[in-house]
């Protein structure tokens, strides 16, 4: 597992947000997980707004996952969730949307493939690669990068997605 | 290592340190797995989070050191990591629908709500293709005849099937009806009885005309609306089916205490062989 390491202005993505274990199955007559509620709910959005979107956002074909750890993460395992499209300004933003705006950076990508990408990439990442890197963590986030290069959960075999660690 | 051995390695590691400071973050290094990977692999094999595990054995073991020994409660609170007295008051109430003070005075806690340490037969069984989903289903009023008995444990087996013993042979000498028989065992639940002891009736749904056989007694249930879970024909579902309904699929739909009574729906498997007389569903009340 070799990344690439990148430098990357200040990111500024516009989606929806979960603080909690997104795992956690709340409701028991349901099957999805808050992350694929996210999702459900992000797409509907952009789909319902894609007019007034499409002027704002920097690249329709991509979309984010950003996962942000907090103080208690460890203790908990509850987290951030973010999912959003990156914009090219903050403007006439629809109402149901947030804006979070990562810092510039630099990054190790990691590009996950096929069925690697329902693996534990997080612990390869974390813990085999990066203590002995030379590198630390600069932020508690890491996001996941998706393009037309990934074709659905479905279709993990011939999907690609890329993982951006911010290191210093 | 499949996903439920994985979760075996981290429950054996959450048991053997519940009275010690650990984070999920620890238990998912027990296993090397990253948080993220592991709390997925750990909820989708447990239904709960490695989290909500962790503070429930906690709670539920601190529950029993205060049923059977003489501990102090801020002792037995610290002992199972709670900071302060009342964060444990506090989420021992949530659980238990008690004060920890009131257990310890009255001696006495609904034990279904002691939530046991997942086993890997009962993980296995979670983890199968059962997927434990209810249906919401109304009962009509049923006038249930048949023989009751006090049970002392829910994984008393014999003893139920015993009273079943009974009811069918009795119904045998009974004229037979008009429609198959119906067979519903009801358990009932007293508050402040002995622990682990409920009460069982094994009998069938009579006709609004049809005479009490000698010996049975009557019971009358409203219509009500139940949590219907249909039990598959795999060793222990009907107690696997149970802890699931106690500790994990209640909780999360009520934050009220367990029902007072429940139902099973019991039927003769065609294939003697394979099963024979068995507990084919479990109906939770879910209110009037």
């Amino acid at each position: 597992m070799k990344p690439r390491i990148i430098k990357k202005e200040a990111l500024i993505l516009a989606g929806l947000s979960f603080f909690g274990n997104p795992f956690e199955e709340k409701d028991p007559w349901s099957e999805e997980n808050e992350i694929g509620k996210l999702w459900h709910r992000l797409m509907a959005l952009m789909k319902e707004h894609s007019f007034d979107l499409d002027r704002l956002m920097a690249n329709r074909n991509v979309c984010y996952e950003v996962h942000l750890s907090h103080a208690d993460t460890a203790l908990t395992g509850e987290f951030e969730v973010f999912v959003g499209t990156a914009l090219s300004e903050i403007k006439d933003l629809p109402i149901e949307l947030v804006v979070k705006i990562l810092p510039p950076a630099q990054y190790a990508v990691f590009t996950i493939e096929g069925e690697h990408i329902n693996t534990d990439w997080t612990q390869m990442i974390y813990q085999r690669w990066l203590p002995q890197s030379g590198y630390v963590e600069a932020f508690p986030f890491n996001f996941q990068y998706y393009d037309e290069r990934f074709k659905g959960m479905d279709n993990l075999t011939n999907s690609i997605i890329d993982v951006y660690v911010p290191i210093t | 290592m499949s996903d439920v051995d994985v979760v075996v390695k981290a429950i054996e590691f959450i048991e053997t340190h519940l009275t010690e400071h650990i984070t999920v973050a620890d238990i998912a290094e027990s296993v090397s797995f990253s948080l993220y990977h592991f709390s997925r692999t750990f909820s989708q094999v447990t239904r709960h989070t490695p989290y909500d595990y962790l503070m429930r054995r906690r709670l539920c073991e601190a529950a029993r050191c205060l049923l059977e020994s003489e501990e102090k409660i801020t002792d037995v609170a610290f002992m199972y990591q709670f900071n302060a007295l009342e964060s444990f008051s506090r989420a021992f109430k949530r659980m238990f629908h008690l004060q920890p003070r009131e257990v310890k005075a009255q001696h006495w806690l609904d034990y279904r709500q002691l939530m046991p340490r997942a086993t890997p037969e009962y993980l296995a069984f979670l983890h199968s293709a059962n997927p434990l989903k209810p249906i919401a289903t109304k009962l009509p009023a049923m006038r249930i005849g048949g023989i009751a008995a006090p049970i002392h444990s829910l994984d008393s087996e014999s003893t139920v099937l015993a009273l079943w013993d009974s009811v069918r042979r009795g119904m045998r000498c009974e004229k037979p009806p008009l429609h198959p028989r119906e067979y519903y065992g009801v358990l009932m639940f007293f508050p402040y009885s002995l622990a682990n002891q409920h009460l069982y009736l094994a009998g069938t749904r009579l006709t609004e005309d049809e005479e009490l056989p000698p010996f049975f007694v009557e019971k009358n249930i409203s219509a009500i609306d139940y949590a219907c879970f249909e039990l598959s024909k795999q060793t222990n579902a009907a107690r696997f089916t149970r802890n699931y309904i106690y500790h994990t699929w209640w909780p999360k739909v009520t934050k009220a205490p367990l029902a007072l009574f429940e139902i099973e729906r019991w039927c003769d498997h065609p294939d003697q062989q394979s099963g024979g007389w068995h507990p084919q569903a479990l109906y939770s009340p879910l209110g009037s």
